[in-house]
């Protein structure tokens, strides 16, 4: 058998095992995965097979599918690009396997053209849930010939084959900037990021006016350069040819979009293995000094030594964890977009209406995001090095107090910036003090609840640090959230039938103390539940 | 604070009964029981898997056992985990620290937990980045150290508190020749001042040189124990014959055989 022979069998035993040597809650994630990703593949083919069969009976119908996929598949490539960055840390910078494949007789570049492979296969996952029902659903709602369907795979081969040869050519000088050990920091700030971008760009869109901009110009969209530059021109041509077979057109698209692929593949494979065997590739040094953090001593230095203790350590640790500040940085993004959307509150002549309140009452909501985000990792996110924690002689209860300080801290810096940018937009006294209230109130609840969750529930999987509370874990904070604003909505129900007997201020007073009554309850239990899980669980770490 | 640099001459500093962790049906510690007398450096000897790491995780309160009990310097583990906490230093096989602290800040992190007042702990502190040779990257991220630099980093955390017992896993893995013998004349002059220190290991060479008294556990049990003299009764082995050669027959192990076969 060759060495080829011998790596893809390997791979795809790898494979195999991945998906169904797992148990308990990791299959049923699995499982949940396989679903979601079905569901998904299903709506999108039904969906896009209606439309371009309504395509067909209008008169521009096969120019904006043409120009939809050639569109799409432009999209696709960028789009991979992202992904095979990611990808190609994991399968070469943190891969368990290529130490070891490199000390083998084989040679680098059958090595490396596996690692290509590898980075190749792991990407196409999104292209096969989003793309292939699309492209496959054009086929369907045209009644493509049976060449449309081969060629639909080997342009989706092709297609993949460019962004994956030019992101493990651009991972390697982006590796050299970072240590290796932080790669997976870079990941995340690339991944909140695109994030970021992302629901920034819809939020934008769907702001009123914009839409109205749209409407019936899809002339001028269709002249739009992502619709007509290669390499998805190429691939739309290559893919329309096959359909109704047009097969110059269809060669016109596939030769170019061939040759860009497999020069890409050639670069990739002539350059990466020399750039690994001459040591070029390397990850960036670390060992530089860092900044001392000594405003965690001017704020909570005269805090208990055990408390001191654990919270100095976790607010010095934060702003040097990337993943943790891009994470932090998602939640004030998401709170400066609400609050410019919004729009500045504005005054009615009857006094503060529920609609001059919401930006304010929004902030609370915003905090709340900040302390869920910063409590999730509280016990989890320690990963391994949880055991310092569990070896320490310090009580569990201050340990979760201390988490939950931090948790609380960092939700009321995400609600003071929320209510700058509310005060540079319209400042009003009353609004600030009813946002400040709303978010304390809100963080400080949503605090606990994660707190607690992240005690009952922990996962010690540093390498996924979204992950550190279990799935189960996460379902649970989002009841619990849902049970906060549904008790939210009976509390202002209470007082709108109390302030026809009682004065405002008694009837505001009742209805915000039944509204913490009642979301304090599961607060509560679940802080005895993680404190018991904290105490009783044995640290085999 | 607790202890620091209690010279209790007599007083047994670890006692261990009928110590047993069991995983389902699996049994990793069976019956486990033996004392360290203060003053002593406890060798902790055995093949891979058998049960060395766990006992320790359970005499420094990270593991509780399915039964039995452990006294450290006379405090219940299960039933007083922060008094006996206090008293204990442990430096585990693999020193997984907090990543994204400095070695200074480690240290006043470990200050802090353990009480140590801070105008003690940061001179403490300083003389301990030096003893180990970390003053020069103290202001750098653990994070980018390297296994040997953890190790010492773990070490100088688990004496900052000058704790009353020092629990080491193979403390010498990982690190260069003169780091090594760094650890080795620590560990005798913490001894020679009346501390405990109950160190795992593999590297027969090392207890033979340091410990005085030795455990050696095979399949969760403890077979022999004693000092090397006793050891060398217990196997029926000559005055000449080093600790592997008595380890090797009292675990009748058939390595050796198997590789001179092999090498043949």
């Amino acid at each position: 058998m060759s060495a080829w022979s011998l790596l893809r069998a390997l791979r795809l035993r790898t494979l195999a095992r991945t998906l169904t040597a797992v148990r308990g809650p990791q299959r049923l994630q699995r499982l949940s995965l396989a679903l979601v990703g079905l569901v998904v593949f299903g709506g999108v083919l039904a969906i896009t097979t209606a439309t371009f069969g309504a395509l067909r009976e209008v008169p521009d119908g096969p120019a904006i599918a043409e120009a939809a996929i050639a569109g799409s598949l432009t999209v696709a490539v960028f789009v991979e690009l992202f992904f095979g960055l990611t990808t190609a840390v994991y399968t070469l910078y943190l891969s368990h396997d290529l130490p070891l494949l490199a000390t083998m007789p084989i040679r680098e570049r059958t090595v490396f053209a596996y690692k290509y492979w590898e980075t190749l296969a792991a990407n196409a996952t999104l292209y096969g849930v989003l793309w292939a029902p699309f492209l496959l659903g054009y086929g369907f709602a045209t009644r493509a010939g049976a060449a449309y369907y081969p060629l639909l795979a080997l342009t989706s081969v092709l297609v993949l084959m460019i962004p994956t040869g030019l992101s493990i050519l651009l991972i390697m000088p982006v590796m050299q900037l970072v240590p290796a050990g932080r790669a997976k920091e870079i990941i995340a700030v690339l991944w909140t990021l695109i994030g970021i971008g992302v629901w920034a760009t819809f939020q934008m869109l769907t702001r009123p006016g914009r839409e109205s901009m749209l409407n019936g110009q899809y002339r001028a969209v269709l002249d739009a350069p992502i619709f007509r530059v290669p390499p998805g021109r190429w691939g739309a041509d290559a893919l329309m040819g096959a359909s109704v077979g047009e097969w110059g057109r269809m060669l016109g698209g596939l030769l170019p979009l061939g040759a860009l692929a497999l020069a890409m593949f050639g670069i990739a494979l002539a350059i990466v293995p020399w750039a690994y065997t001459a040591g070029w590739v390397r990850a960036g040094e670390s060992g530089r000094r860092v900044r001392g953090a000594g405003w965690t001593g001017l704020l909570f230095g005269r805090l208990p030594a055990d408390l001191r203790a654990v919270v100095t350590k976790d607010l010095t640790a934060f702003p040097r964890d990337l993943r943790q500040l891009a994470g932090m940085a998602a939640v004030a993004a998401v709170g400066i977009v609400i609050t410019v959307v919004n729009g500045p509150p504005e005054e009615t002549p009857g006094g503060p209406a529920l609609s001059y309140l919401v930006p304010y009452l929004t902030v609370g909501g915003i905090g709340g995001l900040g302390a869920s985000q910063a409590a999730n990792l509280a016990i989890g996110g320690e990963g391994r090095a949880y055991w310092l924690l569990a070896a320490a002689p310090i009580r569990t209860w201050r340990l979760l107090l201390a988490k939950w300080i931090v948790a609380f801290f960092l939700g009321i810096c995400a609600v003071t910036l929320a209510l700058l940018v509310i005060s540079l937009r319209g400042f009003s006294v009353t609004g600030l003090l009813v946002g400040l209230g709303a978010g304390a109130l809100t963080t400080a609840l949503i605090a606990t609840y994660a707190i607690g969750i992240s005690a009952s529930f922990p996962r010690f999987d540093w390498d996924n640090p979204r992950y550190a509370v279990s799935t189960l874990g996460g379902l649970i904070l989002g009841v619990c959230i849902f049970w906060m604003a549904s008790a939210g909505g009976a509390a202002a129900g209470l007082v709108y039938l109390l302030v026809a007997s009682v004065p405002l201020g008694a009837a505001l007073l009742a209805g915000i103390l039944a509204w913490l009554l009642a979301a304090a309850i599961p607060a509560a239990l679940l802080l005895a539940l993680g404190h018991r899980r904290l105490s009783r669980m044995d640290w085999d770490l | 604070m607790a202890g620091g640099r209690l010279a209790r001459n007599g007083m047994q500093m670890i006692q261990a009964r009928d110590l047993v962790k069991a995983y389902g049906a699996r049994e990793a510690v069976r019956g486990m029981s033996f004392d360290v007398a203060s003053g002593a450096l406890y060798g902790f000897l055995g093949p891979n898997g058998a049960g060395k790491t766990t006992t320790i995780k359970m005499l420094a309160g990270l593991l509780k056992p399915t039964s039995g009990t452990v006294h450290i310097a006379g405090v219940d583990v299960a039933q007083h985990p922060l008094e006996a906490k206090r008293r204990i230093g442990l430096v585990p096989d693999e020193p997984v620290l907090f990543e994204k602290l400095t070695a200074i800040e480690y240290l006043a992190f470990i200050a802090d937990v353990y009480g140590v007042p801070r105008e003690v702990a940061r001179p403490r502190a300083a003389e301990l980045l030096e003893m180990f040779e970390l003053s020069g990257v103290a202001k750098e991220l653990i994070g980018g150290y390297s296994h040997g630099m953890r190790q010492k980093c773990a070490l100088a955390g688990a004496l900052l508190h000058e704790p009353d017992v020092l629990f080491l896993d193979e403390p010498t893995v990982g690190l260069d020749p003169a780091s090594a013998r760094l650890i080795k004349d620590l560990l005798r002059s913490i001894v020679a001042r009346g501390g405990t220190v109950f160190m795992a290991t593999h590297i027969l060479e090392i207890a033979q040189a340091l410990c005085t008294e030795i455990g050696i556990v095979q399949q969760g049990r403890i077979i022999a124990s004693g000092t090397i003299a006793e050891l060398r009764e217990q196997a029926s082995a000559g005055a000449d014959q080093s600790l592997e050669d008595i380890f090797l027959r009292l675990t009748g192990s058939t390595e050796e055989r198997s590789v001179a076969e092999y090498l043949r």
